[in-house]
């Protein structure tokens, strides 16, 4: 409904021209109505007087026609109507019977009667006008007498016509006029009031807009309008654009997602200074972010090695990359850091990438450390077997128990070297997750006699008292018996290791639902803070004891996966410098044997 | 002392060899005393310094491994190298490390020879003989 209010009353339509039309409409109804009003007056005024001058008329023909219907004078009735009509403009006069028959008339041609007959017909109908009246002729009855008084009210109709048609030629004419004032001015004063209310401050483009209707300057206003949309759009997007670019907010949008880099970037000048740095270069440089720049990026590395090498980035003028490692910060505190740098092109100065890598070279140290420690076990063997091997084929008439000393030390070696390659495997196969277990049965008493034998040597050697306390009877139990040997081997390899000259180590074994085997000995103990990393592969506790003792940091991690393996664990309780008791714990199973 | 076979070499010469491996020193011992040499083991560096001290003649050369407990090979030519009375005392290194010894090592511990283990016997032989030639000369 409001919409087509809106489109016969656009709401841009001025009010001028609203008022124009509406006066014009107006002045147009109430001529209308004066026309209709005076021309009834006037019709009215000419009836009435056509109503008195017939009546005149009438009262003037009657005696004539009297005299002449009762002579029989049919000629004279006939002047009589003529004389009557001439004298009173009638444009008509008729004398006709009850039966129709006309006597006479103005025209003579509309006669039908032959004559006057001796009795009247009587009236059918009553004279039903002003302008007609039955006249009684004495003996005869009655005739009547039709008037038509013309003239007089023809001339008055003309007026009114012309009047009538002055006034809808007026109406016509104002139409017209407003039609097309309305089709000319009305998009000029819309287009001007939309001007006016743009300067008001109205901005939404669409509420300016005129109605397709008002013809071509509403379309070329609306064109106009669209023209301006577009450009706005534009102009809006070109300043998003220009503003992106604005060197200013550039540097803080790029500055942002720099420092929320993980590595330091560092931009420096020719001579060095530090043009830029963020959050996490400021970190690795121990400096702040605004105190650093301007600074020589040189006095924050102390190494003159890595000095020299960052120098030399500045003297190469854009050409090639550098990498430098360097230590910063004492102690505990202290971190390896990679600087990558490569000079700006055609710039001048270079940019630096500054990576935290001590994690890196603490796992390649123990890494390399463990590869180290792995060769070394391996080549002792190595050595001893080629030189037994040697010895035996130099002296092939050695006597017997020389011979079967010397097999019996390769013997001893090559287990041993077999082992050795077997933990190596295993800790690859724990790297690559594909560590599994061969179960078979395994007989507990025959696996600690040979424990006991294999290690009788070795403490015998440092003057430890080595003792198994094993209960008079241990069952089959299922597992893998290498991996089992290997995690027992290292845990009481590590007791004799770690245990001072003199000392003891005893290797409890308890089987009831579990079998515990507790290595307790009386060596160094593990602080606190160790205890919980010992388990680390690669981990070695930072005691300086530690330090001078030979190993990979791997028995542990080793022994501890391969009882997770079979569903135990190893753990271990410690009181330093009074010794440590490691628990071994495998849960018993139903020999294969049994079951099947 | 006297045994028949092998050749000879003057009993004066003795060598003090160093190893935690018990299988080496046994094997490397007795194979140079077949060859005429005097010798003494010792299972770690601290002993074998305990021994060369109570020696009223420091060793011809000492044979020594690299990776022992409580005082290693290196710490031991450092030692022998620090005492007046060892100080020309030639040690070769056996060593089982991936890498070579570094220079600066070798030139503070006044190291001269190192014999990469494995090593065959003979090896060594034909080592020990030119170095205590050598030894003798300087003497």
């Amino acid at each position: 409904m409001r919409r087509m209010l809106r489109q016969f009353f656009p709401r841009q339509t001025s009010m001028i021209s609203g008022v124009l039309v509406m006066n014009t409409l107006i002045v147009a109804c109430a001529m209308a109505a004066l026309w209709i009003v005076v021309g009834e007056v006037r019709r009215e005024e000419a009836t009435r007087a056509a109503d008195r001058k017939a009546i005149v008329v009438a009262e003037m023909l009657r005696p004539d026609l009297e005299r002449a219907f009762a002579e029989k004078d049919l000629a004279g009735a006939r002047l009589a109507i003529a004389k009557a009509a001439h004298a009173g403009a009638l444009s008509g006069c008729r004398v006709s019977l009850g039966d129709g028959a006309v006597v006479a008339d103005l025209d003579a041609s509309a006669v039908t009667a032959k004559g006057i007959p001796d009795e009247f017909p009587p009236l059918t109908a009553e004279p039903d006008s002003h302008h007609s009246f039955a006249i009684d002729i004495p003996g005869k009855g009655r005739v009547l007498l039709a008037i038509e008084v013309a003239a007089a009210t023809a001339r008055s109709e003309w007026l009114e016509y012309g009047f009538g048609g002055t006034c809808l030629g007026a109406i016509v004419l104002l139409g017209v006029v407003s039609v097309r004032a309305q089709k000319r001015a009305t998009p000029v004063t819309l287009v001007q009031s939309a001007l006016s209310s743009v300067q008001a401050g109205e901005k939404e483009l669409a509420a300016l807009e005129l109605a397709d209707s008002f013809g071509g300057i509403a379309e070329a206003w609306n064109g106009m309008l669209r023209e301006l949309a577009t450009h706005r759009a534009r102009a809006r997007f070109d300043s998003v654009l220009t503003r992106r670019t604005e060197p200013g907010e550039r540097d803080e949008v790029v500055g942002k997602m720099v420092d929320s880099l993980w590595h330091g970037v560092v931009a420096v000048d020719e001579e060095m200074r530090i043009r830029y740095c963020n959050g996490a270069a400021a970190v690795f440089l121990s400096g702040t972010r605004d105190g650093l720049i301007g600074t020589p990026l040189l006095d924050r590395i102390s190494e003159l090695q890595a000095k020299e090498k960052l120098a030399a980035l500045a003297a190469a003028k854009g050409r090639g990359k550098i990498v430098v490692e360097t230590r910063i910060g004492e102690g505990d505190g202290s971190a390896v850091l990679r600087i990558s740098g490569k000079p700006v092109s055609g710039g001048g100065g270079a940019m630096l990438l500054i990576e935290d890598v001590t994690q890196q070279r603490v796992a390649d140290r123990s890494r390399n450390a463990f590869v180290e420690q792995a060769t070394h076990e391996l080549r002792t063997p190595l050595t001893n077997v080629r030189l037994y091997v040697e010895a035996l084929v130099e002296k092939p008439d050695a006597d017997v128990s020389t011979r079967s000393q010397h097999l019996n030390i390769i013997n001893q070696e090559v287990r041993r070297l077999e082992r050795i390659v077997g933990d190596m495997l295993s800790v690859s196969e724990i790297e690559a997750g594909t560590l599994k277990l061969a179960i078979h049965d395994i007989r507990l008493p025959a696996l600690f006699s040979d424990l006991e034998a294999e290690f009788a040597a070795p403490a015998r050697s440092k003057n430890i008292t080595l003792r198994f306390d094993l209960p008079p009877k241990l069952p089959t139990i299922v597992g893998d018996r290498d991996k089992l040997v290997l995690a027992l081997t290292n845990v009481i390899g590590n007791a004799i290791k770690y245990t001072p000259e003199g000392g003891t180590v005893k290797v409890g074994v308890r089987a009831d639902d579990a079998l515990v085997v507790d290595v307790a000995d009386s060596g160094i103990g593990i602080a606190a803070d160790d205890a919980d990393r010992i388990f680390d592969r690669f981990y070695r506790a930072k005691d300086p004891r530690v330090e001078k003792i030979v190993g990979t940091g791997l028995g542990l991690a080793l022994a501890r996966e391969v009882m997770r393996l079979h569903g135990g664990d190893v753990t271990v309780q410690s009181v330093p410098d009074r010794g440590s008791t490691f628990s071994i714990r495998m849960p018993l199973k139903a020999p294969l044997s049994m079951a099947a | 002392m006297c045994r028949s076979g092998p050749p000879r070499i003057m009993s004066t010469k003795t060598l003090l060899i160093v190893d935690d491996e018990a299988c080496i020193t046994f094997m490397l011992a007795s194979r140079f005393r077949e060859l005429g040499y005097g010798v003494v083991t010792a299972g770690n560096g601290e002993e074998a310094m305990s021994i060369v001290r109570s020696m009223p003649i420091p060793p011809t050369a000492v044979i020594s491994d690299f990776q022992m407990p409580r005082k290693d090979g290196l710490q031991l030519a450092r030692e022998l190298r620090a005492d007046p009375r060892t100080e020309l005392v030639p040690v070769i290194m056996l060593t089982a490390r991936g890498h070579r010894l570094s220079p600066r090592e070798l030139q503070e511990t006044g190291i001269q020879h190192v014999m990469p283990k494995p090593f065959s016997a003979r090896e060594l032989q034909a080592m020990i003989v030119e170095v205590c030639g050598a030894a003798r000369e300087a003497a």
